[in-house]
């Protein structure tokens, strides 16, 4: 499984938001999205998404309701607040300024030192 | 704001905890649905396909418990496992756990023994009917050498001296009374009562021993309590020709009587005076003193056979004007203010003290006046300048002792934790485990 990777602690709750952001998702939805976005490179536990969804939905920044999904099952659909957009904005901002300062820290050559 | 926000999910936590139980599991639940449906639409069976559904999703508890968590915890049943882990240390260390019950006891105990006396001395009006109306009438004189240069022989009752020579007391004579009773314009209303020590009471197949609270035949109808069983006191037991009556408080009724109607008319003695059962006061009612919860009420008139002064044997305190020793409550006229009620009485007290006391002579330099003040405590009004800075105190004190005892024991359990935990769900939890169970260790 060379191809796959482990998230970093602390990058599901972005991934949430990321998903969710384009279009309202049951939690099975939220899953296959991650997955089809990072292009199936990213794990996730998938119990473990649960726990995820329902702390950002207390910190206000997804909002839940019941309904029915495609194949007919009752599930329960998120979207973004206000807040969540927000939020979502600022972690892939903090997000991209990290890539690029550690990218640029490997791509250090000895000359350049 | 964030605190708000946790509260508010704490709550909700609390009031749809059932709910949210129910939600979650559903939740769940419909993920491994809609998984399976995906594995046996890409051709397992549907059993092989939730089963694979069921292994992917990872360990149901262990995410439904997070998920609760998530939540915002689930506060009832952690705060019942907090309390069962509480007893189980409690009972591991009986020791402490006694310690820490006992102390507890005591902190709380004295807390409520002081408080109840606050509240009889302070805050307490006696059930009566419109207690704000009553006045305790009182007196006041210049003093220099205490006691001795008072205008009375004798007086049954404190006098409470200040530093601004000043003396104030509550007792009156019979005298006194009777001529401030004839000023209609300013009471309803006047009625004297007086405490007398612990009497030997005999009825029924037993004998106890009580507080006699001797009133004037008025005091019941001033006062406006009724009897919960026969009658009162009435205006026409005072004639000396009546039977001797006797009214028994609600306690004394059921200790001697177990609340039996047919007292009335029975026989008890009284320092082995006979006396006729009447009625029964009022249960609520417990006299007009502080905290002496009198066993009987009976006409002034029977002092001197009853309770007759050991050194005075027969000899009728209301025939003299020098005894002053019954204490006056006055139902006052709506609009009177205190002030008014004190100056209008006051030539009449004056006159009939110049009268009647043997040495009268010491009236005039020694400036002794009438003083009206709030009755609706009956003679707890009179303890208030002598008790509240003590009762302030004492009470002061006694949450001192409480606080005292709330650090001792955190003191007893703080080291007692078990280090390490580190993340702060664990401190949250350390400290909930310090507030169900004093006696951790």
């Amino acid at each position: 499984m060379s191809g796959e990777a482990q998230i970093l602690p602390g990058t599901l709750d972005l991934l949430i938001l990321k998903a969710v952001s384009l279009g309202p998702l049951h939690g099975y939805g939220v899953l296959l999205r991650i997955g089809q976005i990072s292009a199936q490179a990213l794990l996730i536990e998938q119990g473990a998404l649960y726990p995820a969804l329902f702390r950002l939905v207390r910190q206000g920044l997804l909002k839940a309701t019941w309904g029915t999904s495609e194949n007919n099952r009752r599930a329960k659909f998120y979207e973004l607040t206000a807040a969540g957009r927000r939020r979502l904005r600022e972690e892939a901002a903090g997000w991209h300024r990290l890539a690029a300062a550690i990218g640029s820290a490997l791509a250090a050559e000895t000359e350049e030192v | 704001m964030k605190i708000l926000a946790w509260l508010r999910s704490i709550s909700g936590q609390v009031l749809r905890r059932g709910t949210h139980r129910l939600d979650v599991e559903e939740e769940l639940r419909a993920h491994i649905a809609l998984r399976a449906d995906d594995m046996e639409r890409a051709g397992l069976s549907r059993a092989e396909a939730e089963r694979q559904a069921r292994i992917e999703f990872g360990g149901f508890e262990k995410f439904r418990e997070a998920s609760h968590e998530a939540l915002g915890g689930d506060l009832a049943r952690s705060l019942a496992q907090d309390l069962r882990y509480a007893l189980r240390m409690l009972s591991r260390n009986p020791g402490l756990a006694a310690i820490a019950v006992g102390s507890l006891a005591l902190g709380i105990g004295a807390n409520t023994a002081i408080f109840s006396l606050t509240n009889a001395l302070l805050l307490d009006a006696m059930p009566v009917a419109h207690p704000k109306q009553l006045r305790l009438l009182g007196w006041q004189a210049q003093h220099q050498f205490g006691y001795k240069h008072l205008p009375m022989e004798s007086l049954y009752g404190d006098v409470g001296f200040t530093k601004t020579g000043t003396a104030t007391g509550t007792e009156f004579s019979w005298d006194e009374y009777e001529a401030l009773q004839q000023t209609h314009a300013i009471f309803e209303g006047l009625t004297a009562y007086y405490h007398d020590a612990q009497a030997n009471i005999e009825g029924g197949n037993d004998v106890e021993r009580g507080t006699l609270e001797y009133v004037a035949p008025n005091f019941f109808q001033v006062l406006g309590v009724r009897a919960a069983v026969g009658r009162t006191i009435l205006p026409s037991d005072g004639s000396d020709g009546g039977a001797p009556v006797v009214v028994l408080s609600d306690w004394l009724w059921r200790d001697m009587f177990g609340r039996s109607a047919s007292v009335i008319g029975k026989r008890i003695e009284v320092n082995r005076i006979p006396l006729t059962v009447v009625g029964v006061a009022a249960q609520t009612f417990h006299g007009a003193g502080v905290d002496l919860d009198p066993a009987l009420y009976l006409p002034l008139r029977l002092q001197p056979q009853v309770s007759p002064d050991q050194w005075d044997r027969g000899k009728s305190r209301l025939a003299s004007g020098d005894t002053w020793w019954v204490r006056i409550l006055g139902r006052i006229r709506p609009g009177v203010t205190n002030a008014q009620a004190a100056a209008a009485l006051d030539g009449i007290f004056r006159q009939t003290a110049e009268a009647t006391l043997h040495h009268s002579d010491r009236i005039d330099q020694e400036a002794v006046h009438l003083v009206v003040q709030a009755g609706d405590r009956g003679d707890a009004q009179r303890a208030d300048t002598k008790f509240v800075p003590m009762d302030i105190g004492t009470s002061a004190l006694a949450g001192l002792v409480l606080v005292l005892v709330c650090l001792n024991l955190a003191n007893l359990c703080w080291p007692a934790r078990p280090r390490g935990g580190g993340n702060s769900a664990c401190a949250w939890r350390s400290a909930r485990d310090v507030g169900v169970s004093p006696g951790n260790y």
